[in-house]
């Protein structure tokens, strides 16, 4: 491309110049201006003053620059400019005419060429341009042709590649092969091995088989004995009988009766089967010829070769079975009868058959108009029924709209308002009421404290008063003692132990009693023993936890019997506690019980506040 | 469905008698015999040594009792308590010992088996068999107790000899077309043989009673063969489990192939009917929480109870991966057994250990999977319908019928492992044993399968 036009470029240049000296010689005469003009760019040389034609042409020498042209001009082919000479020493005189002539036909001559020259610069472009495309083309090619070249290359390598992998797993399947065969001869020669060693061995087992049976066989073994009280009868009560060959005979002949017992069996059978599929196959032979009877006259209307014929071997058929059931025999030529016939009907009604789907495919294709037809009709009045129907549901819908609203009239537009509104106003009043129980729950607990305090304040009291009474008590009976003998003063001393001891339960007794209401809470409900067993893994200390569990353990079954808090109460406290003012003492606590058996919503959450600690 | 008190058992020796009315069981020297129906003991007999193999004979007028250990046998009669019966095989040992069908006759292998004697109690008369063979299966009866199959080996060959029950007589004597005779085995009308090959080889043989070879069958060459073997009841069938884990059936008139069972591990048939034993745990009683819990709950919490559930397909059981370097591997069909009215057949594939197969021999087709929690011990049909009783070795006992199935907890004190079971003669009971005891299961009487099961499943 880049030689082209290197070689291009100057030939083009080249032209625009001729081209440019061409106009400059065409546009010569027409306007002196412009042609001045071109002539000043293209010639340097006449830079003078004087105009162009003084360059070529002056004052001096119009007859020379005549002369010359007429020489040109004929040299051309032209008529000269001169006149025809009349005398040879007369000067030639310029003949106008001939002058006008010639610059027209000059001019005419010019203007072909000028349209000549065009038409091959337009040739040129054109070529040109066909140039260029075939050297696209070219390239084009060229580049393709290279493509398809690497393409080649690259199938062909893989070609080889995939030659050589082929080759390889030919190579493979071979020796896959040759190991498969090397592995089974492998095997077989194991098993032969195999095979042989074990006979040996066998043999070898076999002689010291026999040498053991002779060494303990033969030794007449004193202990291989059978002792029996008495022998028994025989099963069956017969006797044992001699083994002769009467009774071998005998055995053989019993063995054949069985044998032939069993084959006879099984031959029944085998009839048996034989006979139910022969029943079987004489039924289907009779329902193919009632199926296909009907038809009979049809087929000989249509005097169908093929059909006719067999249809008279049904009939033949037909007249054979009676024959045939008569006779029930498994006769060979009665069997092929038979199944050649059933074959006969079965090709028929296959036939039969092949030709209804026929015509019913045939019928789905021609006559879908007049289904159509139908169906229209049958749509028509399906819809008519369903429009009808729509009337009616309308019809029902409306009234049931008209009582609604008759409903709707009978109340005021302000109670439906209201009823609108109502859901809500119950909500509120819900939630009202709501407020109001939680308000006296709390009223209550609130209630129940200080009815604790009290009770703890009474029970400083009576504790107080029971201390009193006590250290009255105990003043009376030193004051007794004092009277009575001396010895009693250890059992004074010993009781006094014991109380003081008790006295120091009570304080225990004391700090337990919320842990042991919720047992105390008689009849056991199963709620609060729930909650509590629940509660216990969460139970702070673990004496509380043993003492609970105790508790749990000892009472469950009693208090589930106690019906009374009252009754329970004392069994829970102590099994100690015989003395009346105990039980007076614990009364507080049989209340609690009381509470918190009365309501277990109570109960519940006092047994909740006690995981709390 | 009601289970009796437990009773002490050893080395799980425990049979109902032929004819349904005893039941024989063994406490190490001791054999009790019970009434079946009322449980007490009819006859206490003690022998010399631990008893390690009993057997009722035919018309359950006596009893056998082995004595391996010291090659004794001891026989007792049920009738006369005080008659006695020992046989002593001195220094040639005993390993095998059985009734002859007649219940007259005592057939007793020998170490190293010698030989067979066949003691009469008849006579003094005593028979010997030589050279029979050491197999899993050498010796078996017709039902009708006349013939005796029995395989021997001499000079490396397999042999078999049918003899005649009555009075001993060799009736036809050949030789087997087999590597290492495995077993061998009667069809149940007794006119057909089977005989087949150790595992190293897949073969089969049928002989007719009079010793004609009526066909073989191969399946396959190169592998592990014939697993195990049964007839179905009717003789049309038989079934030969193997290796492969398949289970292959062959008909009686061509003695060809009808069907080849699979075993896969995933089961993608949604007519297949997959029974999943799933445990149930007992329910969260608030009450049963009391702590410390009674002790009387503890006991029965310890086991929990299951029930069946029905898997949705697909269901991918459980297999285990065989060991395949050592021998006897565990995979293929290792249990086979036909329902009495051979319309079912019940398979356990050794590769998946806790699933029982149920077969319709009808349609050949699966019809049912139960998949257990545990492997499967023992599976026995009931011999009057078709009503499976499977046990795992837990404390459960499982039964299956067309109807559904259920899982029946053994009740009583401790973990009552049933280790196998036997069904009495009319399928109304079904003694359970475990290591050490046994008791007996009452089912319902007949009154339809379909309510009795309901029943059965409310009392679960």
């Amino acid at each position: 491309m880049g030689d082209w036009m290197t070689v291009t470029d100057p030939g083009l240049s080249s032209e625009s110049k001729y081209i440019s000296q061409y106009t400059s010689e065409t546009k010569m005469s027409p306007s002196s201006l412009y042609s001045q003009q071109v002539l000043c760019s293209s010639i340097p040389l006449s830079k003078n003053v004087h105009s162009f034609f003084s360059a070529f042409c002056t004052e001096e020498n119009i007859e020379q620059s005549i002369s010359y042209l007429d020489q040109e001009l004929t040299t051309f082919g032209f008529p000269s400019l001169y006149e025809e000479s009349k005398g040879k020493e007369t000067k030639r005189e310029l003949n106008i005419v001939a002058v006008l002539n010639c610059m027209n036909e000059l001019l005419v001559l010019q203007r072909k060429n000028l349209l000549a020259q065009e038409n091959v610069e337009t040739q040129n472009l054109k070529l040109g341009s066909d140039m260029d495309h075939l050297q696209n083309c070219y390239a084009k090619l060229k580049e393709q042709l290279e493509t398809s070249r690497r393409e080649m290359i690259g199938l062909q390598e893989r070609d080889r590649q995939l030659q050589c992998k082929n080759r390889n797993l030919h190579q493979l399947l071979k020796n896959e092969k040759d190991e498969v065969q090397k592995l089974q001869s492998i095997i077989a020669s194991r098993a032969t091995q195999y095979n042989h060693d074990m006979k040996r061995k066998e043999r070898e087992y076999n002689k010291l088989k026999e040498r053991l049976h002779q060494l303990v066989m033969n030794k007449k073994d004193k202990k291989i004995a059978m002792e029996v009280l008495n022998y028994v009868g025989r099963a069956d009560g017969k006797r044992g009988s001699w083994r002769t060959g009467k009774t071998e005979a005998r055995n053989e002949d019993e063995m054949y009766k069985i044998l032939l017992n069993d084959y006879e069996y099984r031959q029944k059978q085998i009839l048996m089967e034989n006979a139910e599929l022969k029943k079987v196959l004489q039924q289907m032979k009779k329902e193919m010829i009632s199926l296909l009877s009907p038809q009979k006259q049809k087929p000989r209307e249509r005097a169908d070769d093929s059909t006719g014929t067999v249809i008279s071997d049904i009939e033949e058929d037909a007249g054979e079975l009676s024959r045939e059931s008569t006779w029930d025999l498994s006769c060979e030529t009665v069997r092929e009868q038979l199944t050649n016939s059933i074959r006969k009907q079965w090709r028929i009604l296959k036939s039969h058959v092949e030709k209804l789907d026929n015509q019913v495919s045939k019928v789905h294709l021609e006559g879908f108009n007049d289904e159509d037809v139908i169906s229209r009709q049958d749509h028509e009045q399906e819809t008519e029924k369903l429009e009808l129907e729509i009337q009616q549901c309308k019809e029902m819908i409306k009234t049931q709209q008209q009582l609604l609203q008759q409903l709707a009239t009978a109340c005021d537009d302000d109670t439906t308002s209201l009823l609108r509104d109502c859901y809500l106003l119950e909500e509120k009043e819900r939630l009202k009421e709501e407020w109001s129980l939680f308000k006296e729950q709390k009223k209550n607990f609130e209630k129940e404290r200080r009815s604790f305090t009290e009770a703890a304040i009474r029970l400083g009291l009576e504790r107080k008063a029971f201390e009193e009474e006590r250290a009255s008590w105990l003043k009376q009976q030193f004051l007794n003692m004092t009277t009575f003998d001396h010895q009693n003063s250890e059992n004074v001393k010993l009781f006094s132990a014991f109380s003081g001891s008790s006295d120091r339960d009570n304080p225990t007794v004391h700090s337990r009693p919320r842990q042991k209401k919720p047992h105390g809470a008689p009849s056991g409900s199963p709620v609060c023993t729930s909650k509590l067993t629940k509660s216990l893994p969460a139970s702070p200390s673990t004496s509380d936890f043993c003492q609970t569990r105790s508790c749990v353990s000892e009472h469950s079954s009693v208090s589930v019997l106690n019906t009374t808090p009252e009754e329970s109460k004392p069994n829970q406290v102590g099994r100690e506690c015989t003395n009346q003012k105990w039980s007076v003492a614990s009364r507080p606590d049989s209340q609690e019980g009381c509470y918190s058996g009365c309501s277990s919503t109570y109960a519940n959450s006092h047994v909740e506040k006690d995981d709390l600690p | 469905m009601n289970f009796s008190e437990v009773f002490k058992l050893s080395s799980l020796l425990c049979k109902f008698s032929p004819d349904g009315k005893y039941l024989a069981s063994c406490v190490q020297y001791r054999l009790v015999v019970r009434d079946a129906n009322t449980l007490q003991i009819r006859q206490l007999y003690t022998c010399l040594d631990q008893i390690q193999h009993i057997e009722w004979s035919a018309d359950s007028l006596f009893i056998l009792c082995a004595l391996y250990k010291r090659g004794l046998v001891q026989v007792w009669s049920l009738e006369q308590p005080e008659w006695h019966c020992k046989i002593d095989e001195g220094s040639a040992g005993l390993v095998a010992s059985c009734w002859s069908p007649d219940g007259r006759h005592i057939l007793n292998t020998t170490e190293f088996h010698l030989r067979i004697t066949v003691w009469s109690l008849c006579t003094k008369s005593v028979s010997y068999i030589k050279y029979p063979k050491a197999c899993q299966q050498g010796v078996t009866f017709t039902r009708d107790g006349r013939y005796l199959a029995l395989a021997e080996r001499r000079d490396c060959k397999d042999y078999v000899s049918i003899l005649v029950c009555s009075d001993w007589q060799l009736l036809r004597h050949f030789d087997t077309d087999t590597q290492d005779l495995a077993g061998i085995e009667w069809a149940p009308n007794g006119c057909v043989l089977a005989a087949w090959d150790s595992c190293l080889e897949y073969k089969i043989l049928l002989y007719s009673l009079d010793g004609r070879l009526l066909s073989t069958f191969c399946a396959y060459e190169w592998s592990l063969g014939i697993k195990s073997v049964a007839w179905s009841p009717s003789s049309q069938f038989l079934a030969v489990g193997s290796y492969d884990g398949k289970v292959r059936i062959l008909n009686h008139v061509t003695w060809k192939m009808i069907t080849e069972f699979g075993h896969p591990a995933t089961i993608n048939n949604p007519k297949i009917v997959v029974y999943k034993e799933a445990e149930k745990s007992p329910p969260l009683v608030l009450g049963r929480l009391a702590f410390p819990p009674p002790r009387a709950a503890a006991g029965p919490l310890s086991s929990t109870e299951s029930k069946y559930e029905v898997a949705s397909v697909p269901v991918s059981l459980q297999t285990l991966k065989p060991a395949a370097d050592r021998a006897n591997p565990r995979i293929g069909v290792g249990a086979l057994a036909f329902s009495p009215d051979s319309c079912f057949l019940a398979t356990r594939s050794d590769s998946v250990p806790t699933a029982v197969w149920i077969w319709d021999i009808q349609k050949l087709r699966l019809l049912a999977v139960l998949e257990q929690l545990s492997a499967v011990r023992c599976f026995q049909w009931d011999p009057r319908q078709a009503r499976l009783a499977i046990c795992t070795g837990g404390s459960k006992v499982y039964l299956w019928s067309p109807a559904g199935c259920v899982s029946v907890q053994v009740p009583g004190e401790g973990d009552f492992q049933v280790l196998s079971l036997c069904w009495h003669l009319s399928g109304d009971s079904l003694a359970l044993l475990s290591k050490d005891h046994f008791c007996l299961c009452f089912l319902e009487t007949e009154q339809g399968v379909g309510t009795a099961f309901g029943q059965r499943a409310d009392h679960t």
